[in-house]
């Protein structure tokens, strides 16, 4: 009788062991999954009901994994912050690309090119071959207008696409949460879920790259966008609808796709319009008041209805480009001085009321979305850093270090090595004991 | 703090990227020589580029006006020279007429008409010269010959105006490119007439050609005389005319030596803010190269390090 309760004790202590070692084989194969938790066994001395309280040996408790709830949740926001200025500087430097003069791409060469072509109208304006050359380099200039706008029409468009797509997705992955918390709530009492959790932290933090979510987790579980909209109610999603919403939903790539389509495009076109009206108005203020080769007065490009869709509709005049003759280059009605020409090639260096001309106001806007980029650029830096760091303090609490476990084999190795041993001395001394009885 | 194997091989990773990509910059900068490939490098830089290419292609355009007018200018003054010598030639002529009517035995008049007519005719080409295939003493007018000869009466009419075709050689800086047959060949002077009144009456070239034919074919000295200082009236108008197209020739030197200036002063600006510096590039690339061969390095041996190796 007296052996019993140590043999109980150190079967009892063998079988601890080897869920201990359960558990650390676990967290040695999970080693690699960044979203993996580790995990260790809560064993607790057994009740005691014996004779002068001598313990009677330990019982396994169950698992726990390590988290930081405060440590994840800022990480998450890290990441929502530096997704979104990934995308944005991703979408913005595309859009520099296209207004990239350094490599050819954008519209000084045009715009120089065609008031440079006045001056050497201005050299002979009786000149038919000049005035192809002016048509020619007309027609250049509005077609690059024309086409840089489109170009940024089509980014437009394609953010547009890309927050229908994220809302998309952001709605998947609320519809997974909700059905993950239904399975938690109905497994956690038998089995811990502790792996249906991480999959859902996994699936929270693939959320926290579209946008920024607050979480909730008590008796409850509510997940809501930072702006305020609610995605998950316990087992219940709701979906996010794409209509109005702005970048207030909250960091992360819809909102930089948000920020994209409604802020940074919007802003480009209207300039590059601001700019294509100026050009278009100011020559033919000056082409008009001049004369033709055929003595009559017209237009040199189209006339843009509003600043709004200029860049667009820069074109030349239809009588232009029906009949180079219809270029003026004179202020005379017969048409072969050269006041017009001269008047249109200095509108180039020509400023505007606030000092600024054509060049200086086509640098300004490169400026402008040079600089955006830049901004870009560097919050990606800033986010990314912290992110690192956050992510190094979450792996630190959460993450599976292959000697810590090693070691914690041995230790469970030595433990189960005792407690064997323990078994066979009691073996021996039972055999013992038997040996005295039964003569 | 905890160290776990993801920590290490995410850290090592980032560590390399980050030695890779400032590697890939310095490549970048060595192999196109400039710090500012995109507006991003340098938002304020690229503005400043952007306007500095832009004023260098006008530059170049006013430069290719200039030699336009210069070319312009010279021809002008060659021509306005032979048309000077011409009427010129033509008083002497009369001279000669002159002489030729005090002597015993005249020469027929029509000797010396004939070649003074001939004299009209060479200047009547020289007034209607062209440049470029467009004539250069009518003003604006310069697709058609501003010098007009009626073939029946013979009496030439100017169809041209004073327009002197300023052309832009700099930025506000407008250059005279012509002097019009209107102002070298012609004047008006006052002169009283018999109610003592003052008329002002014009004196023209051409005109004053035919009026020295046919008082030489009607041997009316005292008109002869008249025409003839006429005509060397005139002779100094076109010597005038010659000196203001000289002026214009040394405004456009002048503009030319600032045009070269202002090219070589956007030329330095340009690489100013542009060029990189490549020992600088060259040596960050070289450092930059080191820096990663470490990364590497040391990522590797890091890695190698497990408790693993030395338990039994």
């Amino acid at each position: 009788m007296l052996f019993g309760p140590v043999l109980n004790t150190a079967m009892k202590a063998m079988m601890a062991s080897q869920y201990a070692l359960s558990v650390a084989s676990n967290n040695i194969a999970n080693a690699n999954n960044p979203d993996f938790t580790r995990q260790r066994l809560i064993t607790r001395p057994s009740h005691v009901d014996t004779a002068w309280g001598i313990g009677t040996g330990v019982d396994v408790v169950g698992v726990e994994a390590f988290r930081d709830h405060l440590v994840e949740t800022r990480y998450r926001n890290a990441l929502s912050a530096r997704s979104g200025a990934e995308m944005q500087a991703g979408r913005l430097s595309d859009i520099e690309g296209l207004f990239n003069d350094a490599n050819g791409t954008g519209l000084s060469k045009q715009i120089t090119n065609f008031f440079n072509s006045f001056h050497d109208l201005a050299q002979d304006p009786a000149s038919m071959p000049y005035r192809e050359q002016v048509r020619t380099r007309g027609i250049a200039l509005a077609d690059a207008f024309k086409s840089k706008d489109r170009e940024l029409s089509k980014a437009r468009t394609d953010a547009d696409r890309s927050v229908n797509w994220d809302v998309q997705e952001i709605n998947r992955l609320s519809r997974e949460i909700a059905g993950l918390t239904a399975q938690i709530k109905s497994e956690e009492p038998t089995n811990g879920a502790l792996e249906l959790r991480d999959r859902r932290v996994a699936l929270v933090k693939e959320l926290s790259e579209y946008v920024q979510v607050d979480e909730v987790d008590g008796s409850e579980y509510q997940l809501s966008t930072q702006g305020g909209h609610l995605l998950v109610v316990n087992n219940v999603s709701q979906d996010l609808t794409a209509q109005g919403l702005t970048s207030s939903v909250g960091a992360g790539k819809l909102a930089a796709d948000l920020e994209t389509r409604d802020n940074f495009i919007p802003k480009y076109q209207a300039a590059l319009d601001e700019l294509a009206y100026r050009i278009t108005t100011r020559v033919n203020e000056l082409h008009s008041a001049g004369y033709n080769l055929d003595g009559t007065q017209n237009n040199f490009f189209a006339a843009p209805a509003a600043v709004s869709g200029a860049a667009n509709n820069f074109a030349l005049s239809a009588e232009v480009l029906g009949d180079p003759r219809r270029i003026a280059a004179g202020n005379l009605t017969s048409g072969t001085d050269n006041g017009a020409a001269t008047a249109i090639a200095a509108v180039l260096s020509e400023t505007d009321a606030s000092g600024r001309s054509v060049m200086d106001q086509y640098g300004s806007f490169v400026s402008t979305i040079g600089s955006d980029v830049s901004v870009a650029d560097a919050k990606v830096v800033e986010q990314s850093a912290l992110e690192t760091q956050l992510e190094n303090r979450r792996q630190s609490i959460s993450g599976v270090s292959i000697d810590e476990e090693t070691l914690q084999i041995s230790q469970f190795q030595r433990s189960y090595q005792a407690s064997a041993q323990l078994l066979q001395v009691v073996d021996e001394l039972l055999q013992v004991t038997l040996g005295m009885v039964g003569r | 703090m905890r160290l776990t194997e993801t920590m290490r091989y995410e850290n090592v990773l980032r560590d390399i990227t980050t030695a890779q990509q400032r590697m890939y910059r310095a490549q970048e900068q060595v192999s196109s020589g400039k710090k500012v490939t995109k507006p991003s490098d340098d938002p304020v830089a690229a503005g400043d580029i952007l306007r500095i290419r832009s004023e260098q292609s006008e530059n170049a355009q006013y430069s290719r006006n200039l030699s336009f007018v210069t070319g312009k200018l010279q021809f002008t003054d060659n021509a306005l020279g032979s048309m000077h010598d011409l009427v010129h030639r033509a008083v002497e002529v009369a001279a000669s007429s002159l002489g030729s009517m005090d002597t015993p035995n005249p020469d027929p008049a029509d000797t010396y008409v004939q070649e003074i007519n001939g004299i009209r005719d060479e200047l009547l080409g020289g007034a209607n010269s062209q440049y470029g295939g467009r004539y250069i003493f009518g003003g604006s007018a310069i697709t058609q010959p501003p010098y007009v000869k009626d073939p029946i009466s013979g009496v030439v009419t100017f169809n041209g105006n004073s327009d002197p075709m300023a052309l832009d050689v700099n930025r506000g800086v407008p250059l005279n490119t012509q002097v019009s047959g209107f102002e070298a060949l012609r004047f008006t002077e006052t002169v009283t007439d018999q109610n003592g009144q003052p008329q002002q009456v014009e004196v023209e070239l051409f005109d004053q050609m035919a009026k020295l034919m046919s008082a030489i074919q009607s041997g009316q000295k005292p008109q002869i005389d008249e025409a003839m200082r006429k005509l060397d009236a005139i002779t100094e108008k076109i010597d005038i005319a010659r000196a203001k197209i000289g002026n214009y020739e040394t405004r456009a030197t002048s503009v030319e030596s600032d045009l070269v200036a202002a090219k070589l002063a956007r030329s330095s600006e340009l690489t100013e803010k542009e060029a990189v510096d490549l020992a600088a590039a060259i040596t960050e690339l070289t450092a930059s190269q080191q820096n990663l061969e470490a990364t590497l390095a040391v990522g590797a041996n890091i890695s190698k390090i497990s408790i693993l190796d030395y338990l039994k």
